[in-house]
């Protein structure tokens, strides 16, 4: 379990730099996240499973200047964690599949308010570097920024190990409370998270003028697996 | 003096993917933006230690875009610098120029990349993750990743080229055009994918409620969800209500 | 009521004035309110660019808004009034454009301002804007996106 949890920590790592202080080549989206947890936990489908919803729920909060959005990549590790491991031991049912998905808001407004704190201490960081600067220290810059980064690392990594440690805990402890037979009423909200993610990307689009469109492939797609379930 | 060497521009090419590094509220990008510019400043300041610290804070003021949109400036501040190091220009202009189109382009990218072409890359996941997991971060990392790199190389190329030809790339590459087609796919991908998880739900509910009725039901309930967002309620909001009430139904 | 929203924004247009309060205000017009950009035509071509289609820009000097103001209210459009200052909006609105909130987005950091909120700070003389347009009835809020809970300010009356 201690080897799971370390490569965890690292790719978890790897993802929140991502996120924010390099490259945003989007490898901290959940999707792929939960997916690459989720294998390292056991169950890759598993996780993916949960990625993909965990994807589009909070795409309508862009991470637009000084506003952050939830943290989606805290929800997915949690997710992707919790998902492998219940589906080892007591299966993903639609009743653990809400409760890991509703849970997951948690993880991602507690990343949220961590992100910030280590923005401000990037803060002090930025200070400090002018005033090396001032001293005439000619690498200041590039020491600054490299704290800047480790920090936000180090700081991903132990988020990583947190929500991870949760989701495999919850999984372990929490899940199996609720067996699925007696709980179908909970399980009916199941669909409504992804369609609250299909109704974030929507609300990206200009929705006045896409509204026609969206619905009507809604339609379609609808009907179209109607009619091909129909026919098998 | 010649042109910055292109073991230079490299250098700064790779450094760029850091701009923020040291994303703090106060100067924002500043500290990745002066880190990005240093290995052009040392080359033109050779042998000026003076003059390169001054450059240096010049560019330690506060400066925050879209990171993928920066190439931009930072490519056109390297032309500024270039004459401002032979005196042929004023220093400030500098920072006239980056403060005058960080905001613009700060918006052109916000538009683009969070606003567009991420809902399409990640609806397209979601949508190919029902097929297999493995296409689908294929489909999602595809997807954003050509365009953003491209658009992150070509905006540094013609930054090198100087402010006027920054300022055409910006016009020439239609970004404001490509933004709309990306949104347009972005909502038919979302249809497509509310109608498979409609579809999905008809299915788990068995024939006990009629599949038009789960159907309407969905299409109202992503009806109430956009106007619940344009009213500026976060989906955690929308969570958090989904977790009370299912906290209730478990608890009876 | 043709303005829907007056801002003070040290960036202008930007990502958060163009994806979140123009859906959620539901304005399609924007009016820059600067005396420096009016001239510099570089910067406003570029600007123009990152509105999207459907959406009316216009740039004018702050002591026009009145009669552009009045134009756009003829048109029927709704606008977004963006200017860089505090100053600005109080010239505004001694110009006799009435409004009964100022939104604060950004007010960068320098040297001897105030943290108000992350990506505001205040100067003394910003300090003592506040203090007026709360004597005027206008209630100040400092919010960067209407997805934030904000601060608010006055009016004292």
């Amino acid at each position: 379990m201690l080897w799971e949890f370390l490569l965890a920590a690292v790719f978890g790592g790897i993802c929140y730099l991502d996120r924010t202080a390099a490259f945003q080549v989007m490898l901290h989206r959940p999707l792929v996240v939960a997916s690459v947890v989720g294998a390292i936990f056991g169950n890759l489908a598993a996780g993916a499973q949960v990625g993909a919803v965990l994807e589009l729920l909070y795409i309508v909060r862009l991470p637009v200047g000084a506003s952050i959005p939830p943290d989606d990549t805290g929800a997915a590790v949690f997710g992707g964690a919790a998902a492998a491991t219940a589906s080892s031991s007591i299966g993903l049912d639609p009743g653990n599949f809400t409760a890991i998905l509703l849970l997951s808001v948690l993880c991602a407004e507690f990343g949220k308010v961590a992100d910030r704190f280590v923005r401000r201490m990037n803060g002090r960081i930025a200070h400090l570097t002018v005033d090396m600067l001032e001293k005439g220290d000619s690498l200041a810059v590039e020491h600054g920024l490299m704290a800047g980064i480790t920090l936000f690392g180090v700081f991903g990594m132990v988020l990583t190990l947190f929500f991870s440690g949760l989701g495999v805990s919850m999984a372990g402890f929490l899940l199996t409370r609720f067996g699925p037979e007696s709980h179908i009423q909970f399980a009916a909200m199941l669909p409504l998270v992804p369609l609250l993610g299909a109704a974030s990307v929507f609300s990206c689009s200009r929705t006045d003028r896409t509204s026609p469109v969206f619905y009507l492939t809604m339609g379609c797609v609808f009907a179209a697996m109607f009619f091909f379930r129909w026919l098998v | 003096m010649g042109e910055i060497p292109l073991r230079v521009r490299r250098k700064v090419w790779l450094r760029q993917f850091l701009l923020q590094g040291c994303w703090n509220y106060e100067g924002m990008q500043n500290l990745g933006f002066a880190y990005s510019i240093l290995p052009a400043l040392r080359d033109r300041y050779e042998g000026r230690p003076e003059e390169l610290s001054r450059a240096l804070k010049r560019h330690l003021e506060y400066f925050n875009t879209h990171p993928a949109m920066a190439t931009v400036i930072l490519g056109a501040a390297i032309r500024l610098e270039e004459s401002v190091a032979e005196g042929k220009a004023d220093p400030r202009a500098i920072g006239t120029f980056k403060v005058g189109l960080m905001g613009s382009l700060g918006a052109i990218g916000d538009s683009y990349f969070w606003g567009a072409l991420k809902p399409m890359a990640s609806a397209a996941g979601a949508i190919m993750a029902f097929v297999h997991p493995l296409l689908g971060i294929v489909t999602l990392l595809a997807l954003y990743n050509i365009s953003h790199l491209t658009l992150r190389f070509q905006g540094f190329a013609a930054g090198m080229g100087g402010e006027e030809s920054a300022v055409r790339f910006l016009k020439e590459a239609g970004i404001n055009r490509r933004t709309e087609d990306r949104k347009m796919i972005a909502a038919i991908l979302s249809g497509a994918y509310a109608g498979v998880v409609s579809s999905q739900a008809a299915h788990m509910f068995g024939g006990a409620w009629p599949e038009l009725g789960v159907f309407l039901i969905a299409a109202l309930a992503v009806h109430l969800f956009t106007v619940l967002f344009r009213k500026a309620v976060s989906p955690s909001e929308v969570l958090f209500l989904l977790l009370i009430v299912g906290v209730l139904i478990l608890w009876q | 009521m043709s303005l829907v929203l007056v801002r003070v924004d040290c960036r202008l247009i930007h990502g958060q004035v163009v994806e979140t309060w123009v859906p959620h205000t539901g304005a399609n017009c924007l009016l820059v309110a600067n005396d420096d950009l009016v001239t510099n035509e570089v910067l406003t071509s570029v600007m123009e660019m990152a509105v999207p289609p459907g959406i009316h820009v216009v740039f004018c000097r702050v002591e026009e808004v009145r009669g552009v103001l009045s134009e756009i209210e003829r048109k029927g459009e709704k606008a977004i009034l963006l200017c860089a200052t505090f100053g600005d909006a109080l010239e505004i609105f001694h110009r006799g454009v009435r409004f009964s909130t100022l939104n604060i987005g950004n007010l960068h950091y320098a040297a001897g301002k105030v943290e108000i909120a992350p990506s505001v700070y205040f100067t003394r003389e910003d300090f003592e804007a506040v203090h007026c347009l709360s004597h005027l009835g206008v209630a100040v809020t400092v919010k960067a996106t209407p997805f934030e809970a904000g601060t608010s300010f006055g009016p004292d009356r």
